[in-house]
């Protein structure tokens, strides 16, 4: 007799989008979808030369994605907008600015590990 | 117009610009420094003079090169200069260590290929991350960064042109001239401004740069050539003359030797005369031999102008402002009123490659541009000092030099009064070829700026086993004719 285990996952996906994730394009949509947004947003400073901005980013949208719209996530390419990254004292990268009512409430620099990115979330939407 | 001095009755002629208005206080200038280039030296100037509670401004504009590449802020060394070409240069050694690691036990395949996608990305990666910090510094510091064209309006007046069109004019009390040199290229030669590119290009380049022409017998024609060889690629020089003319010359064929004998082929004596393109969009190089003036073609994928590098300032309106320059460089003539650096505009400077007869390198125009900015606003009286100073070529063999070439002591001081390099016993020229010989002449160089004497220098002991203790053990004259090569400890 020979006993086989199958192991299948699911993937299952749903229609919609759970959270609130895009590029800031100039101050003015700063001011708009961050700084006027109705719920918190995690800022997320990176750019295209940084190799941990690029490890961060998806840890971030992967932690954000299950808090189902308590809260949004901007993303802005600091080589695009460097005026936002110099009013918010941007040096090393990256770097990820809690907003909420249009204030800084908490952040972080460099890459970090899930629970840490997940605390840090969970202290903004609270 | 004519002032009076009512308590001494003295008479002063002044020449009032277009719009004179009647100043009451002498610092109703907007800034007190306004650099233009935002290169090592105008970047360091700008910082120093900050520190000292001033108002500064740079301004940093990269113009495209000839086949349109463009950088961020931070000069050529950083962007197409000392930065990338160093890490090129590495990335070809760490080929050779690979290859050598074999014989020490290291379990590496015979053939290992380097991929130029990923280092050139990783390269131009570091250089942005540089850009990045160079912003973040003049942030830090307080300095006013414009990305514009600046020229001069009047000696007290800077317009710049954002690349948006908008236009500023800036009142300042001093202005320095930091605006560096670019790539020459021969427009002459038909085809080169089209299809030849520069190291402007070279770190830059998105393909592969394949079966590779540098055209030049420069220490950047070699550098790069070194380090294209060392990663594969089919290297080949063209070299009018002779390499690294400004150079001792038997050092400069020590080092060519060196890469003759690791693959890189030199076409000596050559000269190009067109470069066309082939239906495959590879470039044909038609030059010719000086030697027996027959014309040779040969097809490569790039071809890469080293012949020089020069000044571009006609759009800075010097000559309106009566700012001297060289006729044949256009360099900007510094040393007027005794300051090394200070143009034939009293309040106006230059530092860096752009400055006249200095040498071009980023740790000179740093220091001046430091030492000017205390000088102009920290009171004090101390000029750069540009003799002695150390360099070195990266070519895969290094070649490090502090002092001047034996030609030059022969010709200072005659040659029955010059033994090995040293005149009695104070020492002119330190030249060294070897691995890390950047690193090696660092000290040495320090050394001699302390007064370390021939004496001095024998009488140390040596480290061993290194390259540097060489140095200290020299025992051999050249005159001797005995052989220099070491065999034991």
């Amino acid at each position: 007799a020979v006993n086989i285990n199958y192991n299948i996952q699911r993937h299952v996906a749903t229609a919609e989008k759970k959270f609130e994730c895009f590029n800031i394009q100039d101050a003015k949509d700063f001011q708009t979808r961050v700084i006027e947004s109705p719920v918190p947003v995690i800022v997320d400073f990176h750019a295209t030369w940084c190799g941990p901005c690029k490890l961060l980013g998806p840890r971030l949208e992967a932690i954000i994605s299950n808090k189902e719209g308590q809260v949004s996530l901007a993303k802005v390419d600091v080589d695009e907008n460097v005026e936002i990254a110099m009013e918010y004292l941007v040096e090393s990268l990256p770097t990820v600015i809690g907003f909420k009512n249009g204030r800084k409430i908490n952040k972080f620099i460099g890459l970090q590990e899930d629970d840490a990115i997940d605390s840090f979330v969970e202290k903004l939407i609270h | 117009t004519m002032f009076v001095n009512k308590h001494s009755r003295t008479f002063i002629f002044k020449r009032l610009p277009r719009n004179y208005r009647q100043f009451t206080s002498s610092s109703t200038e907007d800034y007190d420094l306004v650099v233009i280039g935002g290169g090592s030296g105008g970047l360091a100037c700008a910082k120093a003079a900050s520190q000292l509670q001033k108002k500064v401004a740079v301004l940093d504009f990269v113009t495209p090169s000839t086949q349109g590449t463009t950088w961020g802020l931070g000069g050529t060394c950083v962007n197409v200069g000392c930065i990338p070409k160093k890490l090129m240069h590495h990335a070809s050694l760490l080929g050779d260590a690979i290859r050598d690691s074999k014989a020490y036990g290291w379990n590496v395949p015979d053939e290992v290929q380097s991929d130029w996608t990923t280092l050139s990305t990783a390269v131009q990666n570091h250089v942005k991350s540089l850009n990045w910090g160079h912003r973040v510094q003049l942030r830090d510091k307080n300095v006013e960064y414009i990305n514009g064209l600046g020229s001069f309006k009047d000696p007290h007046t800077v317009r710049v042109k954002e690349s948006n069109g908008t236009e500023r004019l800036l009142k300042t009390r001093n202005a320095v001239i930091a605006v560096g040199v670019r790539p020459y290229v021969p427009s002459q030669i038909p085809g080169a401004v089209e299809y030849g590119a520069t190291s402007d290009d070279l770190f830059w380049l998105k393909k592969t740069p394949g079966k590779t022409l540098l055209i030049g017998a420069s220490y950047i024609a070699l550098e790069c050539g070194g380090f294209l060889n060392g990663l594969g690629f089919d290297t080949s020089i063209m070299v009018r003359s002779r390499p690294l003319k400004q150079f001792d010359q038997q050092m400069a064929e020590l080092v060519a030797e060196s890469m003759e004998s690791k693959g890189t082929r030199f076409l000596r004596k050559c000269v190009p005369v067109s470069i066309e393109k082939d239906s495959r969009g590879r470039l044909v190089v038609k030059y010719e031999d000086l030697t027996n003036r027959q014309t040779k073609e040969e097809v490569f994928d790039t071809v890469m102008f080293a012949t020089g590098r020069h000044a571009v300032t006609n759009n800075l309106n010097l000559e309106a402002l009566g700012i001297e320059v060289d006729q044949t460089t256009q360099k900007v003539f510094g040393g007027h009123s005794d300051d090394h650096e200070r143009t034939s505009v009293a309040n106006i400077y230059a530092i860096g490659d752009i400055l006249h007869n200095r040498p071009e390198l980023t740790p000179v125009a740093i220091k001046a541009g430091q030492l000017l900015a205390d000088r102009l606003f920290g009171g004090s009286q101390v000029q750069m000092d540009y003799n002695m100073i150390p360099t070195t070529v990266f070519t895969p063999l290094e070649y490090g030099v502090v002092g001047i070439s034996e030609e030059k002591a022969v010709s200072c001081h005659g040659e029955e009064n010059i033994e090995a390099i040293c005149f009695g016993d104070r020492i002119l020229g330190l030249h060294l070829i070897g691995p890390n010989a950047g690193e090696v002449i660092q000290g040495f160089a320090v050394a001699l700026r302390c007064g370390a004497t021939w004496s001095g220098l024998s009488g140390s002991v040596g480290i061993h086993p290194t390259t540097a203790e060489e140095v200290v053990k020299l025992h051999i004259t050249k005159r001797s004719g005995a052989d220099p090569t070491v065999t034991g400890c």
